[in-house]
């Protein structure tokens, strides 16, 4: 199953593939060793080379890691909330103090909530918000109390910063190389820059009314779409068939033999309707990389948490700007739908697990009291025998 | 124009996730380690809410609430715990707590010293009820 | 004149068929109760004699060896009043694999029926005389059971129809002789005793199970009708006859104690005194005699053999005579006795030659020959069995004591010993007309016709043999009288172990000598410690005495019965002349060497005046002859240092090749084993420093293992 998220692309082997990948490590390294150099410990380094070189790893990684868009609100707000949880997340690893630590985390929680809201989940990004930063985080808070130092002891200064850090980055690098090959979609994202670039070229010749301007762009267009071997749609052919995209593979070898009948009446009509239904199918390509393709004989899975699973992904309704699913508005209510009805046993179990948990702590705390009581009474009462 | 896709959000969720694996391996305070393994959660719940998104269920979503219980559940439980090993040993250090090593091995122990610390200000006191403030011999004013 | 009396006495008149051999057999089912309730018997007592029958474990045993022996005397006397037919069990298959077929059979044959009905008969008595012996023994039950055990495999070897139940019960007497030597094994002498005991006889068993392959080899079954008919017809050949018979001598000489296999018999005296009676006397010792009388058609065809066998039992029974001259331990002296008396029957064996290129013997003196022996045998274990109860009596009595030097005069003390003591000596003696002197002569016979018979060498070997025979006749005698006059005349006098111990247990003797090893310091002063008689009388309890006076009547008048001068009808040689494959008997008339019995009765009769001579009348010759003739003296007293050279020449090279082997064993063997174990212990320190208790590390390797997985699932490794 594996197979095929992975690209076609072979796997690197030897250093000279290795070096290729240096958008891939090169952040990662980077901010490994800022980590090293921002972990406590007894002798600290100066804090101002490790904050340096973290955020030169934080723009590195917007950079190389997270494929550059254009400006738009969503995107803004991405990089701001990623670039925020990402900075909290370092302050909370490296920071001394572990109610420093504590609050940091508040910090990632906040950031990761606003990344919920721009994935069109905001009964979660309020959930999450009362539970962790409400709940988790005080009950940290209180347990530092209770466990209070009085001065800096080994368990806050010391620290295994080196063993930490390489495996961190090793698993990190991993992580983003696998998922990289799976999701990552430069390719697509270069062909939907061409195919938008071809867009945006026959528009300007459209408002123009030179004739032969309109012709020979009509033909330059064409030769880019469908003529040569590297033209868009054979790319784009390539692509998807690699991916076995079975029914998006059939749409554009349609678009491909699609030839014109009789005399091309308006040929930049239909060169334009053509880049756009080559626009949309990218899109899709583009948002369906990296899933697996519908079951075979099809099972009736059910819809009540949204379109069901072995739903081919050409018939789930789709935003046309951006190709992405459309969601329910009412998240909390198709939520509570979905919860109550496909996921009612883990619901339930779910209960029952808090109030085991409940139980359980009160439990471990009331034995601790109790052997306090008995030691405090026996303290008592063998002075007071004394006495 | 490209939107985002699939892969930031992971990306984004992966490096959360890292994040939390080197709190977790590197830092010796109990309570810390669990703080990041909470943060490697969250990590993971910005990767299903996004695959949640792209895929257009709300499986994603659910699984995130479940997750969210699981973590209250887990943090009330390990805290419950780390304090009661504090009441065993007065200390919040993991590397205390080596008895399940080969027998016959040395323990690990921390080579280099921790640097003086000043001693903590002394805080402030109220004096007790019913008795006058010691003068001072130059005061102007009571403020 | 008897004989006509008889016929109007006993109607049925045994009517001896010429070709018993050849008739129909009955099927007697029956038969195997002669071993089968001894086993019962034993596994009864084993498994409830110490916790509920305790003080009854003799029941069992007692009942079961007097059922037996019954069973013995009703298929004796079918056989004996029939047609002399061996009565046969069913056959049971128990080995059939390829053509190996070793069926479960037993037979009753002659030979066999007069073993059988003598070894129960002798077992009962001397069972019911172990009640009284061994009354206060810790060990009460499993002597019985063990006792029982040996009724069972003597009869088992006795009865079986083929070589392999034979050899079976040849391994279960040699294990119950074990059990029983060293029936009082916290005792260091009795447990070297039976360990001496069953490893030399475990050498004889060798040859043996060697000469039973060979007749495997050769006849392709192991049923005595087939090997013997196979050996009538010619199948084996003369160098196989000869091996073979050679290999079953070995055997034969393992188990009954002769040269140079005899070393353990002297010391399986350690064991208690009924065991002595019943499996060193009577019955045991006495297998490898039915082995060879039963192989005779096999040792008719290799008188080479046959000529080796006369020798050494020749020689057996001067070496045991001279040494028993000297021996002061009363049942040592019966020991070699019984040593003397088994070379006595092997020369008889051997003299039964009758080979046609050999131009030597005829079928008469091969039948003659071995009808003396098994008729020696017969009455051998009577008197011989008396003989050993009455000594036990004496060493019940004297608290253990036995050696002769520390008692005397029990004559007046002890009047039943005394009488069947008596009875039993002069019929060892060999005077007339007790049992001992009828078989002596037969053998005395048998030996003359053998050298009058054969001639060159042969004769001259066999002329030389006769006359060791009746050289040993006299020492038999000497040397039986004197135990006598030592034990039983002169002045009364008691050890005090007598007193002292009267009514206690049995298990300690500590004055219980060892042979020739002790007699150098027990020389000066063992009267110091018996005195004058504190009781009236010593006689041991009517359970021991009865058995003895019963003995005594037969040993009195089972010679004279059933010889060759006695009622027709109950001729011993007569009835178990009809073994088959005996030599038939070409004339029936029994020739009587008036010469030979004249001078064997001389030459006992000599023997017993110079031991009265020597002990009585002036008791101190035999010191001054002994100083005088010291060399001779101390090589008698020390058997002949033969123990001494075995533990020279075998034992010791033994022990070091054994300590050899164990050092290789332990240096080489155990420490490439040890190194074996060393590798995985060496693999697992490689990988301990993984577990330093750090949680941190622990989760460390958790994560580097998560991230190896990944890049598996990139590099599809």
């Amino acid at each position: 199953m594996f197979d095929l998220y992975l690209a076609v692309t072979a796997p690197p082997v030897g250093l000279q593939k290795l070096l290729s990948l240096w958008p891939l490590w090169l952040p990662i390294v980077v901010g490994a060793l800022a980590i090293f150099l921002l972990m406590p410990r007894p002798r600290p380094y100066p804090t101002v080379y490790g904050a340096l070189l973290g955020l030169l790893a934080l723009l590195l990684a917007g950079r190389f890691l997270v494929a550059p868009v254009g400006v738009a609100p969503e995107t803004v707000l991405f990089y701001l909330f990623a670039g925020l949880a990402v900075a909290s997340g370092t302050l909370l690893v490296t920071q001394q103090n572990p109610a420093r630590a504590a609050l940091s985390f508040t910090l990632v929680v906040l950031n990761g909530c606003g990344l919920f809201l721009l994935l069109a989940a905001p009964f979660l990004m309020a959930a999450t918000i009362i539970v962790y930063a409400g709940a988790i985080i005080v009950t940290f808070l209180f347990v530092l109390m209770l466990a209070q130092q009085v001065k800096w002891t080994d368990a806050d200064a010391r620290s295994e910063a080196g063993r930490a850090s390489f495996t961190g980055g090793i698993l990190l690098a991993t992580l983003l190389f696998v998922i990289g090959e799976g999701y990552a979609t430069p390719s697509v994202d270069a062909l939907i820059a061409g195919v938008e670039k071809c867009q945006k070229e026959l528009a300007s010749v459209i408002e123009s009314s030179d004739k032969e301007e309109l012709t020979k762009t009509v033909k330059d267009i064409n030769e880019e779409l469908q003529g040569s071997e590297q033209s868009l749609l054979r790319q784009t052919l390539v692509l998807v068939a690699s991916h076995r995209l079975k029914d998006l593979t059939q749409r554009v070898e349609r678009l491909l033999i699609e030839e014109p009948e009789g005399p091309v009446e308006k040929p930049a009509e239909r060169l334009s309707k053509q880049l756009s239904s080559l626009h949309a199918l990218l899109l899709e390509t583009r948002n369906r990389l990296g899933t697996s393709p519908p079951p075979v004989d099809r099972v009736q899975l059910s819809n009540l948490s949204g379109p069901p699973s072995n739903l081919s992904a050409s018939e789930i309704r789709r935003d046309s700007k951006t190709g992405r699913p459309m969601m329910p508005a009412d998240n909390a209510a198709f939520l509570g739908r979905s919860l109550f009805t496909d996921y009612l046993l883990p619901l339930q179990l779910g209960g029952l697990l808090l109030l085991v948990a409940t139980v359980g702590a009160v439990a471990i705390a009331q034995r601790h009291l109790d052997q306090t009581r008995k030691s405090q009474a026996a303290n008592r009462g063998g002075s007071g025998g004394q006495a | 124009m490209t939107a985002l896709s699939l892969h930031h959000y992971l990306v984004v969720g992966a490096v959360l996730f890292a994040l939390g694996t080197v709190g977790f391996l590197g830092r010796r305070n109990l309570i810390l380690m669990i703080l990041s393994a909470e943060m490697m959660l969250q990590g993971v719940a910005i990767n299903l809410v996004a695959f949640a998104r792209f895929h257009g269920n709300l499986q994603g979503q659910s699984f995130v609430l479940f997750l969210l219980t699981v973590a209250a559940c887990e943090a009330a439980m390990a805290l419950a715990l780390i304090l009661m090993l504090y009441k065993q040993r007065s200390s919040l250090d993991v590397n205390v707590w080596q008895d399940l090593r080969e027998p016959g091995w040395e323990p690990y122990e921390d080579l280099e010293p921790l640097p003086e610390q000043p001693a903590p200000a002394p805080l402030p006191r109220l004096t007790v009820a019913g008795k006058e403030p010691k003068k001072r011999s130059q005061e102007k004013s009571h403020v | 004149m008897f004989d006509a009396a008889l016929h109007n006495v006993l109607p049925l008149m045994p009517v001896w068929a010429a070709d018993a051999g050849t008739k129909v057999p009955e099927i007697w089912r029956s038969l195997w109760l002669i071993p089968g309730l001894p086993l019962l018997a034993a596994a009864l007592t084993a498994l409830l004699g110490p916790q509920i029958l305790k003080k009854h474990s003799h029941w069992p045993c007692i009942v079961a060896v007097i059922g037996s022996f019954i069973v013995s005397a009703i298929a004796f006397l079918n056989l004996y009043l029939g047609t002399a037919a061996p009565l046969y069990t069913a056959d049971w298959a128990w080995i059939t694999a390829g053509n190996v077929d070793i069926p479960l059979k037993l037979r009753f044959d002659a030979l066999a029926g007069t073993m059988a009905v003598m070894v129960t008969f002798i077992s009962s008595c001397i069972a019911i005389y172990s009640v009284g012996y061994m009354h206060d023994d810790p060990g009460y039950s499993r002597f019985f059971a063990a006792v029982a055990l040996f009724v069972t495999s003597m009869t088992l070897l006795v009865l079986g129809d083929n070589f392999i139940l034979l050899f079976a019960g040849w391994e279960g007497v040699g294990l119950c002789s074990y059990l029983l030597i060293g029936f009082w094994f916290y005792k260091d002498s009795a447990a070297d005793a039976a360990r001496k005991a069953f490893l030399v006889t475990r050498l004889g068993d060798v040859g043996l199970f060697l000469g039973i392959l060979l007749l495997w080899w050769g006849c392709q079954s192991l049923d005595y009708d087939k090997v013997f008919k196979a050996v009538e017809k010619g199948t084996l050949s003369e160098t196989m006859l000869f091996a073979a018979s050679l290999l079953l001598f070995c055997g034969a000489a393992g188990k009954s104690a002769q040269l140079p296999l005899h070393v353990w018999l002297p010391d399986a005296m350690e064991g208690p005194t009924p065991v002595s009676a019943l499996i060193h006397a009577a019955t045991m010792v006495t297998a490898g005699v039915y082995l060879l009388a039963r192989c005779v058609p096999i040792f008719l065809g290799a008188p080479d053999a046959q000529l080796l066998v006369a020798c050494i039992g020749g020689g057996t029974a001067l070496f045991a005579a001279l040494i028993a001259l000297t021996q002061t331990d009363l049942k040592r002296v019966l020991a070699y006795s019984t040593l003397s008396q088994l070379g006595y029957m092997f020369l008889a064996l051997g003299c039964g030659v009758y080979a046609v290129n050999l131009n030597a013997g005829s079928k008469d003196l091969a039948l003659l020959a071995v009808t003396a022996a098994m008729f020696h045998l017969f009455t051998h274990a009577f008197f011989k069995a008396l003989l050993f109860m009455g000594s036990g009596s004496v060493m019940h009595a004297m608290g253990h004591v036995i050696d002769m030097r520390r008692f005397s005069g029990l004559r007046h003390v002890m009047p039943t010993t005394h009488w069947t003591f008596l009875v039993g000596a002069i019929a060892l003696a060999g005077i007339p007309p007790l049992a001992g002197f009828w078989s002596k002569d037969e053998i005395l016979l048998a030996a003359y016709t053998a050298s009058s018979q054969t001639d060159g060498t042969v004769s001259s070997i066999y002329f030389t043999l006769l006359c060791l025979a009746l050289l040993t006749a006299f020492l038999t005698a000497f040397y039986t009288f004197r135990a006598y006059f030592l034990t039983f005349c002169g002045e009364v006098r008691i050890p005090e172990e007598a007193d002292a111990h009267h009514g206690h247990g049995h298990g300690d003797s500590s004055h219980h000598g060892h042979g020739g090893d002790h007699h150098k310091h027990d020389h000066h002063a063992p009267s110091a410690h018996s005195g004058p008689p504190k009781r009236q009388s010593y006689e041991s309890p009517a359970v021991m005495t009865i058995p003895l006076i019963v003995l005594a009547v037969f040993a009195l008048g089972v010679g004279w019965l059933l010889g060759p001068l006695g009622i027709k009808a109950f001729s011993f040689a007569g009835f178990v002349e009809h073994t088959p494959y005996w030599p038939h008997p070409e004339h029936h008339e029994h020739s009587l060497n008036w010469m030979l019995m004249g001078l064997s009765t001389v030459l006992a009769g000599a023997g017993i005046g110079l031991a009265y001579l020597m002990y009585s009348l002036q008791p101190a010759l035999p010191g001054q002859l002994a100083k005088s003739m010291q060399a001779l003296y101390q090589l008698s007293l020390n058997k002949f240092f033969v123990d001494e050279l075995y533990e020279a020449l075998i034992v010791r090279p033994a022990s070091w090749l054994a300590k050899g082997i164990r050092s290789v064993d332990m240096g080489l063997v155990d420490s490439f084993v040890d190194m074996l174990g060393m590798a995985p212990r060496l693999i697992g320190q490689i990988f301990q420093p993984i577990q330093n208790g750090l949680v941190q590390f622990y989760a460390l390797a958790m994560a580097l293992g998560l991230t190896v997985f990944l890049l598996s699932l990139i590099y599809k490794m």
